[in-house]
């Protein structure tokens, strides 16, 4: 009887929860979600200094996974997931002045972060403080997104919140290897302790 | 004995039942603050395939907080003690179940967001045993609440006080009935 009770109260509570979890859904203004459908073009460099980096659309197909021989590929060639910048891509935007923008943990920033990259993981993008730094960088200028890479999906949620930020960015990128990567491949690398470590390749 | 039943109330239901209420009023507060950050963390503990349960992910990211929210407040009232206490019990189940398999997985990296930006327990904001444990210790209070109820400063026995004052059918009611007898309630 007893515990017959706590049982519907249980289900009544949850069923509760499920009706205003689904209100609450329906009157948000902005819909939550993932933009997997979201096309966003991919907006051609406007002739300026960027270097022409071929960025593939971003299809399900896996362009014949990684080749065997992977052994001759150089470090900073090895291609990350489908439709992302390799090391030498992201660091030709680096070279040209593209903003980098770190989508990982406070921690694992504050540690070591690639050079005069910015701090803006998704849910900080949609902070009063993530709106005032991404207010701060100019709307046509390229944005390259890394996290800890492979699995990492803290880049995909950051680039959707930079979209969703209403600022009118035109070319955020991914960089498919992550920070490890590009710390083992010798590029700038800034620590906790303000030393700036590594170059160009 | 029945002297007990007022310590036992004052001293560990009370304070239990308010804190980890206000616990997660607490969380529910902060997720339903920014519910797609919650709803990316979901997706970050690879639990659920985003490709073909986006609206799962979404539906959970919505419902969650809502429920805990009410278990919460609820647990707070100490009306529904004991059913507030399972669900709160069941998500602290949940939960850790989750932060293993990521624990175990090397190849996830999760943001917990288990109280959205905010750190409770002196746990970072990445998934580890850091909050394993805080679930855990969390989970105590929980199972002894649906075990022992809301104890005399609950709604509950308010209600169970009005409705059956006389017949014991419940514990809460019987030890109502009990203080009823005595004249320990009138007021």
């Amino acid at each position: 009887m007893h515990i017959c009770t706590t049982t519907t109260r249980v289900c009544a509570i949850i069923g509760l929860g499920a009706i205003v979890g689904v209100g609450h859904a329906l009157i948000v203004r902005v819909p939550v979600g993932f933009g997997h459908k979201a096309i966003v073009a991919p907006v051609e460099n406007t002739g300026t200094a960027i270097p022409v980096v071929h960025v593939p659309e971003l299809t399900n197909e896996d362009p014949g996974e990684n080749p065997t021989e992977a052994p001759a590929i150089d470090p900073l060639d090895i291609p990350g997931p489908p439709g992302k910048l390799t090391l030498r891509e992201a660091y030709a935007l680096y070279d040209e002045g593209a903003y980098f923008v770190d989508a990982r943990h406070q921690e694992e920033f504050d540690e070591s972060h690639i050079a005069g990259a910015l701090f803006l993981p998704a849910q900080r993008i949609r902070s009063k403080a993530g709106l005032d730094e991404l207010e701060m960088i100019p709307p046509d200028i390229t944005i390259v997104i890394y996290c800890v890479g492979g699995e990492c999906d803290a880049s995909e949620n950051a680039k959707l919140a930079i979209e969703r930020s209403g600022f009118g960015f035109t070319d955020i990128r991914i960089m498919g290897r992550g920070f490890e990567d590009w710390a083992g491949a010798g590029l700038p690398v800034e620590h906790a302790d303000g030393t700036i470590t590594g170059d160009q390749p | 004995m029945k002297m007990n039943k007022w310590v036992e109330s004052s001293l560990l239901q009370f304070p239990l039942r308010v804190g980890l209420g206000g616990i997660f009023c607490l969380a529910a507060y902060t997720k339903l603050g920014d519910v797609q950050s919650f709803a990316e963390a979901i997706k970050g503990f690879q639990v659920v395939d985003v490709e073909n349960y986006e609206h799962l992910i979404v539906f959970g990211a919505f419902t969650m907080p809502w429920v805990e929210m009410i278990a919460g407040v609820l647990l707070i009232l100490g009306l529904w003690t004991r059913a507030g206490a399972a669900i709160v019990s069941l998500m602290l189940v949940l939960f850790m179940a989750a932060l293993m398999h990521v624990i175990f997985d090397d190849s996830i990296s999760a943001d917990c967001s288990c109280f959205g930006d905010v750190k409770i327990g002196g746990c970072s904001s990445k998934v580890g045993w850091c909050q394993v444990i805080r679930d855990l210790v969390m989970l105590v209070p929980a199972v002894y609440l649906v075990w022992r109820g809301g104890g005399v400063f609950a709604l509950d026995a308010l209600l169970s006080r009005k409705t059956a004052p006389l017949k014991a059918q419940t514990p809460d009611a019987q030890f109502v009935s009990e203080q009823v007898d005595e004249g320990g309630f009138r007021g």
